[in-house]
């Protein structure tokens, strides 16, 4: 246990969920109803839907569950117990904390970078939803901390995510696989300061899907926005792809999301909400604003209850004019699984977006393809806008059935090409080693590593290969197996042959 | 008290700060990181060095003047978040043109004069100081028109700003903004908070540039 001790500031303190209050296990109820209500039910934005001072009903699994959380609570403690002189002893009573139990998909997670989220919150909780307030840490921890980047884990621990070890502490006490973790790691590390704790919140919430179980449906994203982020006034700034790269970890939780609320200023564009269904795959709806969406205390709370009540149960649809009349109703734009992208103007003409998909193939694509640039981030960038004109073509209705094809298929080639570096060379690598090292040795050629190797580097591999090939008159059988994975998968990046579980 | 003598003040009263901390480093190699006037942006600027001060030398000259910076920012996007909406342009305005002294005269000069001007003629004010520093591929616009008519070959394909937003805003106002990030990107002087201004300064340009656009419909 000892092995575990962490220096003294990554992790802060433990709380008894019989108190909900971190140090101090004899408050009175009397306090901690004060407290709860005052807190819109709870202080530290995990889970909030439930009182604290209502029995443990956490979800102990199993008992390697069980066995696990013990290990991870106890260290805790020990830790805690080095710093603050607590003696808190961890036991299962203790370990299960505010739960995230749904119990159907109308539950909703709230993540607000404003204070007065908590007001929108609020609301919503006023209208019998189970809301889970992913907020400011500054708003419920102890004032002699004064740190930006704190979480309480499910156990009630404080962790510091302003060190290293202190995310890697949290980070472990979700419970997840050691290379899954590590990516998580990761993402919270590079998040910028401030903003790390309401993304460790969300993960928090994420981890209990991505170990089997059900997470909130509907995400809401509150905060000022001027398109791709969302920051709060005296708080840190998300982007949409420390979301994309949180979702991309913890896939299991991405696919649960269905409906997403964006309440934030020039949030609605077309391509910001193509954007966000590359994020959450399994999206059916998208309610956002194309100008200034209301604030907290001005019109918010009116829109989410409209989309609350439009977006009950499962459906596949969701209509702007819910909101007509309303104040900056006339801003929002949705997208729908059945009604495509809406913002109350006339769909672009057919000329517009195939000038937009010509041009963009010129400036964008081209010069990825021959690996002259190479994709930094798959969520973002020309490349990525060449994608998403591409998908906005090929669901205009004006799209030449004889094109279609086609145009899929450069799809397809655009989205391996997206993701050529971080994942398709490597897993080609894998896959097709023996292939590659047979290939290569039987044309008298080094056999290189395609994962260690930029695009422009392994098409010159290819080039290389394909001339020595057609040099022979009869090239051996390996060369012959080789050269349409080569060309047809590496080079092209036909579906073909680089199946979509590559991406 | 205006966002000028706050910011000279406080921006005096860390220069004080950070010369009395450099000073105490003759006994500890380190500034605390707490301390440390760059500690809230979490970016890591020039550390205090012992040999920089020679006997006789004004303390002041330990100073790194990003630092300075870093500060200034940091109290300017703290005073402009405890306003409105509408009023955050002109705090905006002002912080740039008082916060740091690394930034170009012209820009410092111009912005602190936008920054109690009425909105059309501090569009021009805020055009005519960065449009010669603005890209040859950037469309002539008057300063009031749409920022849009910038083209994009002027700003490129921001895919981190809605187009709606930039189309809500001034020309000038976003030329400013496009001259100002690069400078700050280029002195290594954009970091949390310098963001949060330009961001506070884009956003609600838009928001004001919509209200008067839907004004003009009614």
């Amino acid at each position: 246990m000892h092995g575990l001790r962490l220096p003294s500031f990554h992790v802060l303190s433990t709380r008894s969920h019989h108190t909900g209050h971190p140090h101090k296990g004899a408050q009175t109820s009397q306090s901690l109803r004060t407290r709860d209500t005052y807190n819109e039910a709870s202080s530290e934005g995990i889970a909030h839907s439930q009182s604290l001072s209502q029995p443990n009903t956490g979800p102990v699994t199993g008992l390697q569950d069980l066995v696990h959380q013990t290990v991870n609570i106890a260290a805790s403690a020990v830790v805690v117990g080095a710093t603050f002189g607590v003696t808190a002893r961890a036991t299962p009573d203790l370990m299960g904390g505010p739960t995230l139990e749904t119990q159907n998909n109308n539950d909703v997670v709230l993540v607000g970078m404003n204070k007065g989220s908590g007001f929108e919150a609020r609301s919503l909780r006023n209208r019998g939803l189970r809301v889970h307030h992913v907020k400011d840490a500054n708003n419920w921890q102890e004032a002699e901390w004064n740190l930006h980047d704190l979480v309480r884990s499910e156990s009630g621990t404080v962790f510091n995510l302003s060190t290293t070890e202190g995310i890697s502490a949290f980070v472990g006490t979700l419970r997840l696989p050691s290379a899954q973790s590590e990516k998580i790691k990761i993402i919270i590390e590079r998040t910028s300061e401030d903003g790390k704790d309401e993304l460790s919140q969300l993960a928090a919430i994420w981890a209990k899907a991505a170990r089997g179980g059900q997470i909130p449906s509907r995400l809401v994203l509150s905060g000022h926005s001027s398109g791709d982020t969302l920051w709060g006034d005296f708080n840190g700034e998300l982007l949409r792809g420390d979301f994309a790269d949180l979702a991309e970890a913890m896939p299991k939780a991405a696919a649960q999301i269905e409906d997403l609320h964006l309440s934030g200023c020039y949030t609605g564009g077309q391509f910001d909400l193509e954007a966000w269904r590359e994020v959450f795959p399994n999206l059916k709806t998208i309610w956002a604003y194309t100008g200034s969406a209301p604030g907290s205390y001005s019109g918010a709370t009116t829109h989410l209850a409209r989309w609350d009540q439009a977006t009950r149960g499962q459906v596949n649809t969701l209509d702007r004019n819910v909101a007509r009349g309303t104040r900056k109703g006339e801003n929002i734009s949705t997208w729908s699984f059945e009604r495509g992208y809406e913002n109350g103007q006339p769909p672009a003409p057919y000329t517009e977006v195939r000038r937009e998909f010509d041009d963009s193939q010129s400036w964008a694509y081209t010069d990825y393809f021959s690996g002259a640039l190479a994709v930094e981030n798959p969520q973002s960038g020309d490349l990525r806008y060449h994608y998403n004109i591409t998908q906005r073509l090929l669901q205009h209705t004006d799209l030449p059935e004889s094109e279609r094809n086609e145009i899929t298929a450069h799809r397809d080639s655009t989205i391996r090409l997206l993701y050529y570096t971080k994942t398709i060379a490597g897993k080609f690598q894998d896959y097709h080693q023996e292939a590659i090292n047979a290939g290569f040795s039987s044309l008298g050629l080094t056999s290189p590593d395609f994962s260690t190797l930029s695009r422009q580097e392994a098409l010159a591999y290819i080039s290389d290969f394909e001339q020595r090939f057609q040099s022979m008159r009869t090239p051996p059988a390996a060369a012959q197996s080789l050269l349409p994975l080569l060309t047809g998968g590496l080079r092209d990046l036909n579906s073909a042959i680089i199946p979509s579980t590559w991406i | 008290m205006d966002l000028d003598q706050t910011l000279s003040i406080r921006t005096r009263f860390t220069v004080i700060l950070i010369a009395v901390f450099s000073c105490l480093a003759c006994q500890q190699t380190t500034v605390p990181a707490e301390l440390h006037p760059d500690a809230k942006t979490g970016k890591s600027t020039q550390p205090h060095k012992k040999q920089g001060a020679k006997p006789g030398e004004p303390i002041t000259k330990l100073v790194s003047t990003s630092s300075v910076c870093a500060a200034g920012f940091d109290e300017a996007a703290s005073h402009i978040e405890k306003q409105l909406f509408p009023l955050r342009i002109p705090s905006c305005l002002k912080a740039i043109g008082t916060a740091c002294p690394l930034l170009s005269d012209a820009i410092r000069r111009a912005a602190s004069n936008a920054a109690v001007q009425k909105s059309e003629v501090m569009s021009q004010t805020l055009y005519e100081a960065v449009k010669r520093r603005l890209s040859p591929s950037c469309n002539a616009v008057k300063a009031t028109d749409s920022a849009e008519k910038l083209g994009e070959s002027c700003y490129g394909k921001r895919h981190d700003l809605s187009s709606r937003l930039i189309a809500d805003m001034h020309a000038g106002i976003f030329a400013f903004y496009l001259v100002v990030e690069e400078e700050l990107k280029t002195k290594k002087l954009y970091d949390k908070n310098s963001r949060r201004i330009l961001l506070n300064l884009l956003l609600t340009s838009a928001m004001e540039g919509e209200k008067k656009k839907r004004k003009k419909r009614r």
